[in-house]
């Protein structure tokens, strides 16, 4: 996994293990140089200028060089979540939370900052297309991308969730080693 | 053949009163000429009743004969079977009605042999079958037998319009009677009824001729002898059970495989008992063939001697019947009227038959002239019917297309023509030149004699003739509305029989809907509770398989993980079969998509569709066709593995558009081992499969069918065990632009 460039301040805080709002905080006072998009207000920091705010502030820098993919597995079905740890912690390439149902992914998507999301379709509370586009709809997330997992096959359901923001889609049962390449291919982006 | 004058064959879809006029020229049906041949030698040699026994067994089985005997004995007494109108008509003339019917047709050979055979199967079924309905087995094996009598008479009557609908039933993509009703515009059941009724064959029978493909609903509804057409009704079943009737009468090869049971219980009769009819129904009707002959080629020689030997026996015969009909002349004048009357008012009068019968009351109403014309308006209300007579001819009647607007007052022909037809029309030089003076026929009060509601017809009459005519104008206007009224019945009657038909089909498919939204419903929620543990075994069972050091045990892990996998796809399978993409229509060019199809295919190393060679046949490269491009693509597919399984070495192509254009027809003919009966009737039945060995998951062809209905076509498949398959497919032609 190679080092980003540019960092939200949402992966600064997590990095720094500091409150998103800190971090915002900081880059309006000055102490932490960065930039904003063109023609938008949201923040944007370089690598070097984040790596001179941790040293000037005494942060540890470990968080920096956790290149592990961050993997959010989305599914109500307990023994699918559990394959899922077992398969990624695993590997050793990928740093995973899981959540059960629509509300605990869209706070674990807050709070984790995930890659990327295996994400089932059909969840207790919200389908998987409402997710989608929660997510699609905050410009702090955009790097993120999400693999539809589903049992549903259907040619149509599957138009609509790429539609609704899914990169890609896999359907149950699935080939262990495939859904590890597809993970990483979708965080290299 | 006579053809009624006016009536050009090849201009397409007829009225209900130009049948009528075509059934009223039918006297006699064509027979094979083997038949005629055997029945001439059996009729020469008797010389009293007790030889007329072989007669009599040999004419009851044939349609054309026994239909030709009830018809005469029915206008003099009343016969529903060959026994009966041999008591009818009297040794002697019903042995020179078979003669005469056997010299009269000389183009027999063009009457399709087919039609024997399954009448001969549906009247062994009907005899066989009576029993549980109590009814008499000679009355229902006539009526079995007489099933075919529309269809010989469209074949007699329209030859050119019945062999177009045949060629269009071939070509597959629907049925006979569909296309008979596309092109000429009734059904062969229908147009029987107007034989029936022309024949004044009995009620019972002439119901059980016309409803013997309806459903038992209809048939308890509108049959005047309900036992005897739902023996006919069963019957016919039973013979397609036994497949004894030929592709085109039998039904659609996806027809539900319990509907002999199911009509046999709606009929309140065992299905055991209906399968014991259809197990010895073969040997049956086999005997019977052999008896008349069929199996064996048919013979022009054999008939004309025959013929010879009838000659001496017809020229004395003739001799006795000139010298009586000499001594009844005497008597017919004073008859005649009185017959023409009772005619008119017969209660099973067609519409035709009435129009003639007043043409002759007026003109001999009009004294020593003798010539008139009559007319009636037909039940579409925009044609009229015309029948005119002169001295020394017969009736002549034709039909012509009525101007728009308000019925013509009494007056000259002149005025009265230009107001009553359309500028298209002929007739003006065609009616008697002395009839120039118009009666209209009007029924009812004549306060409402300007509304166009109570006009039914009118006379053509010669001047001297007016006063009597118009003086009898309510009488016959009355008897004229009676039978315009009867025809409207029948018309009435026989667009309910279609609606019900209609009606039956949609209740198929509605069921078929039924079960396919239930197959949809029912693998959405297997797809999505199944596919979770599935996924799980899968996982952990790869998970295992890597784990392990142990090859064997790698392996097995490795089998459950594959199998998790095909229980899934069967699953897909269901889902996509119960819930396709919707079609997107392109001009698609079939020949080409047939070879690319085929190409593909043969590239994988375990399709068995690699040596299979394609033939195109010429025409099949100039058709356009629309439909969904990677759809039919998987029907192909479909198609030409199974014709791979099956040890074909050839699929040849055919395909053709239809005669209107809008449709193309494609034939797809292998030489591979082809299928049992059985087998054809249940291969577009999702999961079903023939293959004894390395079964396939047998939804293949079911969701082959679904793609073409999807994109507006229909699929049809005729095979037989070793003489290979052929599927025709039917879909919308592309545009000319496309």
């Amino acid at each position: 996994m190679r080092h980003k460039a540019v960092y939200t301040t949402g992966e600064a805080a997590r990095i720094c293990n500091l409150s998103q709002q800190t971090i915002i905080r900081c880059f309006d006072s000055g102490q932490l140089e960065g930039f904003r998009v063109p023609g938008s207000k949201f923040r944007r920091i370089p690598r070097d200028k984040l790596v001179t705010f941790m040293k000037a502030n005494a942060i540890p820098l470990e968080g920096l060089d956790d290149d592990r993919v961050r993997v959010l597995v989305v599914d109500d079905d307990p023994q699918i979540v559990e394959l899922f740890t077992d398969v990624l912690e695993a590997d050793g390439r990928f740093e995973m939370a899981t959540a059960q149902t629509g509300y605990d992914a869209g706070v674990q998507t807050q709070q984790f900052r995930p890659d990327v999301v295996v994400l089932d379709y059909m969840l207790p509370d919200v389908n998987g297309d409402a997710v989608c586009r929660t997510i699609r709809e905050n410009p702090e997330l955009a790097h993120i991308r999400i693999l539809i997992i589903s049992g549903m096959v259907n040619p149509g359901e599957v138009d609509r969730l790429k539609h609704a923001g899914a990169d890609d889609f896999i359907k149950k049962p699935f080939n262990i080693e495939k859904v590890i390449e597809r993970i990483v291919s979708l965080a290299r982006g | 053949m006579a053809r009624f004058a006016g009536h050009d064959e090849a201009a397409g879809r007829l009225t209900s009163e130009q049948f009528d006029l075509l059934a009223g020229q039918i006297e006699l049906l064509p027979t094979l000429p083997g038949v005629a041949a055997r029945a001439v030698a059996a009729a020469v040699p008797q010389t009293d009743a007790s030889g007329d026994d072989d007669l009599v067994a040999l004419v009851r089985c044939d349609a054309a004969l026994t239909a030709m005997l009830l018809a005469r004995a029915n206008a003099h007494g009343s016969a529903g079977t060959v026994g009966e109108a041999r008591d009818v008509l009297g040794p002697a003339g019903f042995r020179a009605a078979v003669v005469a019917a056997c010299c009269v047709h000389d183009e027999a050979d063009t009457v399709e042999a087919d039609l024997w055979h399954d009448a001969l199967a549906m009247a062994c079924a009907a005899e066989a079958l009576s029993g549980p309905f109590g009814c008499d087995g000679e009355r229902a094996f006539a009526a079995g037998l007489l099933c075919v009598l529309g269809e010989l008479g469209l074949q007699a009557a329209l030859p050119k319009g019945s062999a177009r609908a045949a060629d269009a039933a071939a070509g597959g993509g629907e049925t006979l009677d569909n296309a008979r009703q596309r092109i000429l515009g009734t059904d062969a059941a229908s147009f029987a009824r107007r034989l029936a009724a022309r024949w004044r064959l009995p009620a019972g029978l002439r119901d059980a001729i016309w409803l013997h493909d309806q459903s038992a609903e209809t048939i308890r509804v509108a049959a005047a002898d309900a036992d005897l057409a739902a023996t006919v009704r069963l019957a016919r079943a039973a013979a397609e059970q036994a497949h004894l009737l030929h592709p085109g009468r039998g039904a659609e090869h996806d027809a539900a495989p319990r509907a002999l049971d199911d009509l046999a219980v709606q009929f309140g009769v065992a299905p055991e008992a209906v399968h014991r009819v259809v197990e010895q129904l073969e040997a049956r009707v086999a005997g019977l063939v052999t008896r008349m002959g069929l199996d064996r080629p048919a013979s022009h020689r054999e008939r004309i001697d025959a013929l010879t030997a009838a000659a001496g026996r017809l020229a004395a015969d003739n001799a006795a019947l000139h010298d009586r009909a000499r001594q009844a002349a005497t008597h017919v004048d004073a008859l005649s009227c009185g017959r023409d009357l009772a005619a008119a008012c017969r209660p099973d009068a067609s519409l035709p038959e009435a129009v003639t019968a007043l043409a002759r009351i007026v003109a001999r109403l009009s004294g020593a002239d003798g010539s008139a014309a009559a007319y009636g308006l037909a039940t579409d209300g925009d044609t009229i019917l015309a029948v005119k007579l002169e001295p020394g001819t017969t009736a002549d009647a034709r039909t012509a297309r009525r101007a728009d607007g308000a019925p013509p007052a009494a007056g000259e022909r002149s005025v009265v023509l230009r107001a009553l037809l359309a500028e298209t029309s002929d007739l003006a030089g065609w009616l008697p030149p002395a009839a120039t003076l118009h009666v209209p026929l009007r029924i009812g009060d004549a306060r409402d004699s300007d509304t166009r509601d109570n006009w039914v017809g009118g006379l053509f009459v010669p001047p001297a003739a007016g006063p009597v005519a118009s003086a009898a104008a309510p009488l016959l206007a009355a008897m004229l509305g009676e039978a315009l009224a009867r025809a409207r019945g029948t018309e009435l009657a026989e667009r309910l029989a279609r609606a019900c038909t209609a009606l039956d089909h949609a209740r198929d498919a509605l069921a078929e809907q039924k079960s396919v939204a239930a197959i949809e419903a029912m693998a959405s929620g297997a797809a999505h509770e199944l596919n979770n543990p599935l996924a799980v075994i899968s996982g952990r069972s790869q998970l295992m398989a890597e784990r392990s050091d142990d090859d064997r045990q790698r392996r097995t892990w490795t089998l459950i993980a594959e199998q998790a996998h095909r229980i899934s796809d069967v699953i897909t399978e269901l889902m996509n079969y119960a819930n396709p993409s919707p079609p997107r229509p392109e001009p698609v060019d079939p020949a080409a998509l047939l070879c690319e199809t085929q190409k593909s295919l043969g590239e994988s190393k375990e399709s068995q569709a690699a040596g299979l060679e394609v033939d195109i046949q010429d025409g099949a490269s100039r058709c356009r066709l629309r439909a969904d491009r990677s759809q039919l693509g998987e029907v192909f597919a479909e198609l030409v593995s199974n014709a791979a399984a099956a040890g074909a070495r050839t699929v040849r192509l055919e395909a053709e558009s239809d005669e209107f254009h809008d449709a193309v027809v494609l034939r797809l003919i292998d030489d591979g081992a082809g299928m049992d009966p059985t087998s054809v009737e249940q291969v577009f039945t999702p999961f079903f499969s023939d293959h004894k060995a390395g079964r396939r998951l047998g939804m293949g062809l079911a969701r082959a069918r679904r793609y073409v209905e999807l994109n507006g076509g229909r699929i049809r498949l005729h095979s037989r065990p070793d003489a290979g398959t052929t599927v025709h497919v039917r879909l919308p032609a592309a545009g000319e632009d496309e």
